[in-house]
């Protein structure tokens, strides 16, 4: 047995050494410098400084340019949107009949847990680290981030989380399922998370602990570069609303997630090491509901926030205006921040606690619906006086809008306190947040892809599909969750893998037919997202190029902003090769004394 | 790039604001036909509808036609006032 480790580690030593090796052949690695990220350039004895990117696989593996690691976050970001959406189909698709279609109970729970997990950590705080990336120093006038090289270990970390997190659904086939993939549900609530003996939770609790700190690090980084590397025509009087709300995305991040880092520990600790934090004798189950939603509701809003700033940015530009009401959309932003860390315990309204502690925080969880409304009113208001150019984004940015109504509607309600009692786990709430998350927060982040789809690939997408990303996304959207919604008004418990209902509980034709309704919206929604695929794939590869840098002719308006000022400057350099994505730096011009 | 048609915004926002109410009343009318528990549409909580399909879709269609409806003419009331930019 230890023989057999030493030569493993022998082998893998070996394996290490041969990359190295490999790494070093392909590459001069010394022909690398980044400028902007702090690489020291003293006098003339220095080595040649390439103002190109190494070639190929070694560009992405050591960039620290924060548009090539925004570029990575977007890929990742969509990989993890295919993984998650195609659990999301087999679940759909096994709620087709009561009896369940296609998995077994225990397969179920898993593709369950991991699409929670999936969607909120590994799709939707890296697809916002993505523009936040690429676009935040350019909006801002920054030559990069303030700490380029954290900005890189903070998007290496996720990889590995990713693993961990998924590993339960590599390790079971070759451990005998010895390691399962968990099935704690996303919230990971004890005593289940506790008492589930499978090593699998302790390795999904580790990548999620992983991708924690690797969005601290993100934050830490954005407050630096927002506060410190601003171009100095830009003050916190211009500064724009997208930069606003990643600013206060990550004020959020650096307070909820270290909590949730340090839950998970405790979590762990209580699995293997015999400690009573969450357990009876302890600190009581509900502890981890406690630290799990002081981390969890704030969480909402790190993940709607900076949609909202999208939202925010891009609406005005296609009603041909400026956003009405700025400083308030801004002090709402900044309201919301506050309050969405007094609003946890809404989502513990059921269990018991202490109903005066219910009645504030009900009080305040309606009241965080009012700065949510301002932003709505504000949008609309903006649309009204305006010359409207139905463009993809920006039918994404006013289906964002009509979703996130019906989604902040359906949320007021379960703030109140007896609506909730009976709407608390049934398919009502499934309905609500799916809203907010695909209808709002995807579709967000489907208008940014295509409003900035020429800066970063320097072509134009293809219209039609976009336009039928749209339609087929809204018109799914909208069946799938209204159906939840339904089906929580009927009773339908969350969560179930089957729903061989007692008549007496929930009439079960219905309850089968919403079911049946939700999974047709499913595909429905899933036929518009390979829509969105082949459009941005083929549309990188081969679309039209942007010739000029102003594809949406925005200056016309004067609406213009930096990053497609940036843009333009790109297109009229000469070098290298007029692709600006392949300048070492910032994407400043180099000065002659440097 | 060819220019994307300008549409009047408040066209857009009229429309849209019909289509919502209407969808309103469509699953006013869907959530009739299922009929939850203790379904007891009252209009306002005073007018007290019968719990059919109908019943709910015209409490759904008033209902959200009302409140969008205020909402939309404060949008247009500080359009009109306040908006500085307006027209721009």
């Amino acid at each position: 047995m230890v023989a057999g480790d030493i030569v493993l580690t022998g082998l893998m030593a070996v394996l290490l050494v041969g990359v190295a090796a490999l790494l070093t052949r392909v590459e001069n690695w010394r022909s690398y410098t980044p400028l902007a990220g702090g690489g020291a350039v003293t006098g003339d004895e220095t080595t040649v400084i390439n103002r190109e990117k190494p070639a190929g696989i070694i560009r992405w593996l050591t960039t620290v340019d924060h548009k090539d690691i925004g570029l990575l976050y977007g890929l990742y970001a969509i990989i993890a949107l295919a993984v998650g959406g195609i659990m999301a189909m087999l679940i759909r698709i096994q709620l087709v009949t009561p009896a369940g279609a296609i998995l077994g109970n225990n397969a179920y729970n898993s593709i369950l847990t991991s699409h929670g997990i999936t969607m909120l950590f590994l799709f939707g705080t890296p697809i916002i680290a993505a523009f936040a990336n690429y676009f935040i120093p350019l909006l801002i006038g920054a030559d990069d981030m303030a700490f380029p090289r954290i900005n890189a270990i903070a998007f290496w970390l996720l990889p590995p989380a990713a693993l961990l997190i998924w590993a339960g659904f590599f390790l079971a086939p070759v451990t005998d399922n010895m390691i399962e993939p968990a099935r704690t549900a996303w919230t990971m609530y004890t005593p289940l998370s506790v008492e589930q003996a499978n090593p699998g939770v302790d390795l999904m609790l580790l990548g999620l602990h992983l991708s924690g700190v690797a969005a601290t690090m993100g934050a830490i980084n954005f407050i630096a570069t927002i506060f410190t590397e601003r171009n100095e025509e830009v003050n916190w009087a211009n500064l724009d609303i997208f930069s606003w709300t990643i600013l206060t995305q990550s004020a959020l991040i650096l307070f909820a997630f270290p909590l949730l880092g340090s839950a998970i520990v405790m979590l762990l600790l209580d699995r293997n090491l015999a400690t009573t934090f969450f357990a009876v004798e302890g600190g009581g189950p509900l502890l981890w509901q406690h630290l799990f939603w002081f981390f969890g509701h704030p969480e909402v809003y790190i993940l709607v926030l900076p949609p909202m700033g999208l939202v925010s940015l891009i609406l005005p530009k296609f009603s041909g205006r400026k956003l009405f009401g700025f400083k308030f959309v801004v002090y709402s932003t900044l309201a919301i921040g506050v309050l969405s860390f007094g609003v946890w315990a809404h989502h513990m309204f059921s269990t018991g606690m202490d109903p005066r502690l219910r009645a504030s925080f009900m009080a305040v969880s309606l009241a965080i619906a009012i700065p949510s409304a301002v932003k709505t009113f504000n949008w609309i208001t903006t649309m009204w006086n305006g010359r409207l150019r139905l463009t993809t984004p920006m039918l994404f940015c006013i289906g964002f809008v009509s979703n996130f109504i019906i989604g902040g509607v359906t949320g007021v309600f379960l703030a109140s306190i007896p609506v909730d009692l009976i709407l608390h786990d049934t398919y009502y709430v499934v309905g609500h947040f799916h809203y907010i998350v695909m209808g709002a927060i995807g579709f967000a982040a489907f208008a940014g892809i295509y409003y900035w789809f020429p800066v970063f690939t320097g072509r134009m997408y293809q219209r039609t599909l976009g336009k039928a990303h749209f339609w087929f996304s809204m018109v799914g959207t909208n069946i799938t969750f209204f159906a939840m919604l339904a089906l929580g008004y009927l009773g339908m418990p969350r969560r179930y893998a089957t729903y061989q209902f007692d008549g007496a509980i929930a009439p079960l034709t219905q309850v089968s037919t919403f079911h049946q309704a939700a999974t047709v919206g499913a595909v429905i929604l899933f036929i518009g997202q390979l829509f969105f695929v082949w459009n941005i794939v083929q549309s990188w590869l081969e679309g039209p190029k942007v010739e000029d840098g102003d594809p949406w002719n925005l200056e016309r308006d004067g609406m213009l902003d930096r990053e497609f000022q940036w843009f333009d400057e790109q297109l009229e350099a000469d070098s290298p090769e007029k692709d600006p994505s392949l300048l070492a730096d910032g994407g400043q011009e180099e000065q002659d004394d440097s | 790039m060819s220019e994307v048609e300008a549409r009047s915004g408040r066209q857009i926002v009229l429309r849209l604001y019909v289509a919502i109410v209407v969808l309103a009343g469509v699953m006013g009318f869907v959530l009739g036909s299922i009929r939850p528990e203790d379904l007891e549409p009252e209009l306002f909580g005073v007018i007290a509808l019968p719990p059919t399909p109908f019943g709910v879709a015209i409490y759904g269609f008033v209902t959200i036609g009302i409140v969008l409806g205020v909402l939309l003419g404060l949008v247009i009331y500080v359009s009109e006032r306040i908006d500085d930019a307006a027209g721009s």
